[in-house]
């Protein structure tokens, strides 16, 4: 997209504008995504705002190959695989001083307003195996091609669409199933 | 709907809202965060980099190579005046010189100061053109300053600037050197363009002990000289060009141009020492290049064409919003500078491939002007609105210039394009 590739160009060159665009232009996008992928909205919260500053601190880092949608959502997805597995293994040790996964950045309030609808469809993709998750979100939600998605999780194109196929008939019933769908 | 596809469009859709004041206390972290990152800026490359593209004669390369042929060509720049010697003659002989030199002093002044050079010209019919230039230091006499190579083969110009430690590779993107060259061989666009000057004849003289006989222009249409640099400061204002050329072998002996421009710059230039036939060697085109020289990365010209100039607009709106007010050359250069905040510290530290991406992209924000350049010096009746003109305009005329046909091409707010008569024109450029 012409209008990614220049905000990316004036970023690059120091305009803050264009962070700012950037930021309005996709933070929601990425928070749905780390929400529904960490099935945690907290973390969610902690784990954008994290990606953001870091992505603030060093453009000169930035080298796309795709779009920039596609490469900010493999950045959070990857800082999502993080914090979960940072957690479960504080979860495993059962060690109560661990340092937080995510920074404690302090908020005002909370940043992403719920709904009945988001709940539920975070709550019944928290249900699918985390590959499959990820292959949806980041599919449907992330825009990222299979192939993409392939290259990410180090995995063939097809075991990728089969996770999504799989994926979405196991989510198929479970929305059924909780009245979501009739 | 198949099922599959409702859970699809589900989580494609599945709409989340934000707390606003958390979305702006999280922004404020993010601009702080990048702020803090920033290096600051120096102005020395910029400087440097500019000065080269832009100010130095090397610029009016980048107007095409055809500004140093232009040099050439300004010695024919005349008509027969009934005298002895008829401008064709003096073509039919220059063309059947494979090679040949000559020397050129030149005086710059601009707001009460001048810059004075002396300049050894070498132009080979194979290999194309090199020029050797010293500046005259009134303290430490002649300096080397600067070699330009015209290499029409590679489609290059390259640019050694000895003063500064540097050198700029240009590449063009999209024309052909040689179609310039092939230009200035062609008599019948010579004659054109001699016919579009005023001239006299001077009758005969005398000198270095050869008779010669003169050409005067005052006209202010004349083009030619000042290898491109008089193009940078503007619309000539006065001219005054005499042309001596040897009444035995027609072959130009002397040259003096002293033009003012609008500006209030003035240059004054006279070419003379010209050495006919010499015996060119293919390596004094091959450029020297110390090691210690800091490359700016080969810099690539596009075409000077509609579409070029219509993506540079396009890349200008993105970049501030609007059009630019004016497609000259020096005030789109300033405007294209600022909006892209070039990183002047950062840019000594880039790899050769970073600065070509670099510099190609400021040209590219640059093509309206150069296109626009064009359309003047090929007299289409070019026309830019910028000032009233936005991206929003889609029944506004923004650019438009005549065709050969008659008809007129016609870029409008929304940057589409369309061929109009002169009538519509008309109606469509009624305030």
């Amino acid at each position: 997209m012409i209008e990614d590739k220049l905000l990316i160009w004036r970023f690059k060159r120091g305009s803050s504008d264009a962070l700012c665009r950037i930021y309005k232009k996709y933070k929601d996008n990425l928070l749905r995504l780390a929400s529904a992928l960490s099935n945690d909205q907290n973390a969610a919260e902690d784990i954008v705002h994290d990606f953001f500053v870091s992505f603030a601190q060093s453009p000169e880092k930035l080298k796309l190959n795709g779009s920039l949608k596609s490469y900010l959502a493999t950045c959070v997805v990857n800082r999502v695989r993080n914090a979960n597995i940072a957690r479960q293994r504080q979860e495993a040790t059962g060690l109560d001083g661990t340092a937080p996964v995510v920074s404690n950045s302090k908020r005002p309030e909370q940043w992403i307003i719920d709904s009945e609808q988001l709940r539920q469809l975070n709550n019944a993709l928290a249900q699918l195996p985390e590959q499959q998750r990820e292959v949806i979100i980041l599919h449907l939600q992330g825009d990222m091609k299979f192939k993409a998605i392939a290259e990410l999780q180090d995995v063939s194109i097809n075991t990728v669409q089969s996770r999504y196929r799989y994926g979405l008939d196991k989510l198929r019933s479970i929305l059924y199933a909780g009245g979501v769908f009739r | 709907m198949r099922p599959t596809k409702n859970i699809e469009n589900l989580i494609k859709n599945a709409e989340m809202d934000t707390n606003v004041n958390t979305d702006e206390a999280v922004l404020g972290d993010v601009i702080e965060a990048f702020e803090k990152s920033k290096v600051k800026k120096t102005s020395a490359i910029e400087q440097n980099i500019w000065r080269i593209i832009m100010k130095s004669k090397i610029t009016k390369l980048a107007a095409a190579a055809v500004i140093i042929i232009a040099c050439f060509t300004g010695l024919f720049f005349w008509k027969s005046t009934g005298s002895g010697i008829a401008l064709a003659d003096v073509l039919t002989r220059i063309e059947q010189v494979t090679g040949y030199m000559y020397q050129m002093r030149s005086t710059i002044t601009r707001q009460q100061t001048s810059k004075d050079l002396i300049s050894t010209v070498l132009i080979s019919q194979d290999n194309g053109i090199k020029i050797t230039t010293k500046r005259i230091d009134p303290n430490n006499g002649e300096i080397q300053h600067a070699e330009t190579y015209l290499l029409p083969k590679l489609n290059s110009v390259i640019f050694v600037v000895h003063e500064d430690k540097m050198y700029v590779r240009l590449k063009y993107d999209g024309m052909k050197l040689e179609f310039y060259k092939e230009e200035y061989n062609d008599p019948r666009i010579i004659i054109k363009q001699i016919l579009s000057c005023d001239h006299t004849s001077l009758r005969q003289s005398v000198i270095d002990g050869i008779t010669v006989e003169g050409f005067q222009t005052t006209d202010s249409d004349y083009e030619g000289g000042f290898m491109g640099q008089a193009d940078f400061v503007g619309e000539y204002e006065k001219v005054d060009v005499k042309l001596w050329v040897d009444v035995n072998t027609f072959l130009p002996v002397r040259l003096e141009e002293d033009i003012v421009t609008k500006k209030g710059t003035r240059m004054h230039e006279v070419s003379y020492d010209f050495r006919w036939n010499v015996v060119v060697n293919a390596d004094d085109f091959k450029p020297v290049i110390p090691e210690d020289y800091m490359s700016s990365g080969e810099i690539i010209i596009p075409a000077f064409n509609e579409e070029n100039a219509i993506n540079g607009l396009r890349l200008f709106t993105s970049l501030a919003g609007d059009y630019p007010d004016n497609l000259d050359t020096e005030i789109l250069n300033k405007e294209a500078r600022k909006l892209i905040s070039f990183d002047k510290d950062s840019f000594e530290d880039l790899a050769d491939d970073e600065k070509t991406k670099l510099t190609s992209e400021l040209i590219s924000i640059m093509q309206p002007a150069f296109f626009y350049e064009t359309l003047v010096e090929e007299n289409k009746d070019p026309a830019y609105y910028g000032q009233t003109v936005g991206p929003d305009d889609a029944n506004k005329v923004l650019l438009r210039w005549k065709l050969e046909n008659g008809q007129y091409r016609v870029i409008f707010g929304d940057l589409s394009i369309k061929n109009v008569t002169g009538e519509e024109l008309a109606e469509l450029e009624k305030p």
